[in-house]
């Protein structure tokens, strides 16, 4: 099943990126006002 | 990151015994380098099982303290660090990682995957509570004590603490990383490893609960680390975010803060409605009433919990557009919440119902967490709030949610799985012993707070003046009959797993998930190396 495990991976990365994108938009917010 | 991926051709239903040649690693290596979804759930609900005890002695000790007026035992600074100490344990300690080890446990199982998406990351999630939790606890033997500021942490209180504040924002840290990699694999697991035939619509409620509260993680533990990254530069970098000193703004915080906090909430409830969704039709025999509106409902508090976290900050100025808005969109939660709490009892209604030990925490669960959600609503109504905020009427409102509520959905979910997990039947006896004595322990507890709060009386404070003190009295002694009959379920546990009578593979004759239906009991080891066809 490769194109499970791909799929796989590839929700894991889109998520960790938003969870990354999130932080860093928090942050940067109040950094830049 | 590796991601396992169960098999798509079919031999039959369930756990094929042709696959199963090896068992778990003997050792304590099993335990530190598994990635064996199960395996991991136990931990998890060990760890927690331990915090929660943990949480439950500081609450003792606070209850102790507030047995009668005037200083006891404890020295003030102290009182502060435990209420402080005592929230993040219970909530990042207990109720998470609870919930967390039932996914693990639960998910793979109810969905027909062979294992979590990713093994490897697991392992990674569980294993960096133990440094968070180390972290946290040590902070009690720095030079100051632990942080002292309440679970909420607001500056400017904050920033003036000692070494321990860092070591409870690094702990935080350590353990948004590891809620969020947990989410990633929930996620994951959920939407690409669900078996033939398992369409979204047709997942168990748990499975619903627990992809909708993956999400809200994700959307809001990184608003969390983001607050206390800033509390942390504020404190040693110079900058001035919420130092009102260099222009920055405490009030800002407040509004960080609650925009993970809210949805915090839902996050520690979500999977207990999933649970409670379990076990009444199990035990009235019959399917969840409104499957459908019970996955839109949870899905609409889920989207709510966004836009209402001024409710906890109507004393702070803002304007009264503002304190409206929330107020209004915090009134609207009770409409779906309302949709569960009735398909349960339409669930239950003219259904063959038994009363086990789970249906008792479940009833219970209904019964009390309504409360909660009443007293909710008192306290949305700004003008109500502006009298009651930080009074011992939150604290009451805030436990019969979270402990009548997710802890006894736990206490419930433990009894009507443990069968599952170990092979053996608990102590049906010693659980219902174990239920009334929550039971009444919890309402003698924290019922008497209403009319404290009501009273005016405020929380977080190691003495009080002499009119509180009959319910102050009443009150320790419920969090003593409370707290003493967990051991009751401690024992209860321990003796299922090493000398319970043997369970049947279906000990709940309306049990339908897959676990029950597919799956032998004790589970093996390795879940579905075949996948089941769902029709």
């Amino acid at each position: 099943m490769e194109k499970q495990r791909r799929n796989a991976v590839i929700t894991g990365v889109v998520l960790a990126l938003m969870a990354i994108a999130i932080y860093g938009v928090v942050v940067l917010k109040y950094m830049v006002r | 990151m590796s991601a396992t991926h169960a098999h798509d051709h079919d031999h039959g239903h369930g756990h094929s015994t042709a696959h199963d040649h090896h068992g778990p690693p003997a050792g304590i290596t099993r335990w530190l380098y598994t990635t064996n979804h199960k395996d991991i759930g136990t931990m998890y609900l060990w760890f927690s099982f331990f915090m929660f005890l943990t949480g439950g002695t500081m609450a003792l000790l606070i209850r102790a303290e507030l047995f009668k007026p005037g200083l006891q035992f404890l020295d003030p600074e102290f009182f502060n660090s435990l209420t402080t100490v005592h929230g993040l344990v219970m909530v990042f300690g207990a109720i998470m990682p609870a919930f967390v080890g039932f996914a693990n446990w639960l998910i793979p199982m109810q969905v027909g995957a062979a294992d979590m998406a990713f093994p490897r990351m697991n392992n990674w999630s569980f294993w960096l509570l133990i440094p968070a939790a180390l972290l946290l606890m040590s902070s009690f033997f720095m030079p100051g004590g632990a942080a002292a500021s309440g679970w909420t942490l607001y500056p400017p209180l904050i920033i003036q603490q000692g070494i321990s504040v860092d070591m409870t924002i690094l702990a935080i840290h350590i353990l948004g990383a590891s809620s969020i990699m947990g989410s990633i694999n929930i996620i994951t697991t959920i939407l690409n490893m669900r078996a033939p035939g398992m369409t979204l619509m047709r997942m168990p409620m748990f499975v619903w609960t627990w992809l909708i509260t993956a999400y809200l993680l994700i959307a809001v533990m990184p608003v969390l680390a983001g607050a206390v990254t800033m509390l942390l530069t504020d404190r040693h970098f110079g900058t001035s975010f919420f130092n009102a000193a260099g222009g920055g703004d405490p009030t800002m915080f407040l509004h960080i803060f609650w925009f993970f906090g809210h949805p915090e909430v839902y996050i520690m409830i979500l999977p207990a409605f999933g649970i409670v969704s379990h076990i009444i039709p199990a035990f009235a025999r019959k399917p969840l009433f409104g499957y459908a509106s019970m996955v839109y409902a949870t899905a609409s508090i889920a989207i709510l919990s966004f836009i209402v976290w001024g409710h906890h900050m109507f004393t702070v100025g803002m304007p009264a557009a503002g304190n409206l808005f929330f107020m209004y969109a915090t009134i609207l939660i009770a409409v779906p919440t309302g949709v569960k709490v009735f398909n349960w009892i339409s669930t239950m209604w003219r259904g063959s119902m038994t009363f086990e030990t789970p249906m008792l925490f479940a009833v219970g669960f209904i019964c009390l967490f309504t409360i909660g959600g009443f007293s909710g609503l008192v306290l949305a109504l700004a003008p109500v709030d502006i009298t009651l905020h930080n009074t011992y009427y939150v604290v009451a409102h805030f436990h019969y949610v979270l402990v009548s509520g997710a802890l006894f959905s736990i206490m419930g979910g433990i009894y009507f799985w443990l069968p599952k997990w170990t092979g053996h039947m608990y102590n049906e006896k010693l659980g219902k012993v174990h239920f009334w004595l929550s039971m009444i322990g919890f309402n003698v507890a924290f019922f008497p707070q209403h009319f404290l709060g009501l009273a005016g009386m405020p929380r977080r404070i190691p003495d009080y003046a002499l009119q509180f003190a009959e319910w102050n009295a009443v009150s320790s002694i419920g969090a003593f009959i409370f707290g003493f009959s967990q051991l009751l379920f401690l024992y209860n546990i321990i003796e299922c797993i090493r000398s319970g009578r043997t369970s049947t593979q279906k000990p709940w004759e309306g049990a339908d998930s897959l676990e029950w239906t597919h799956l032998p009991t004790p589970v093996p080891y390795h879940t579905f190396e075949t996948a089941p066809v769902i029709r």
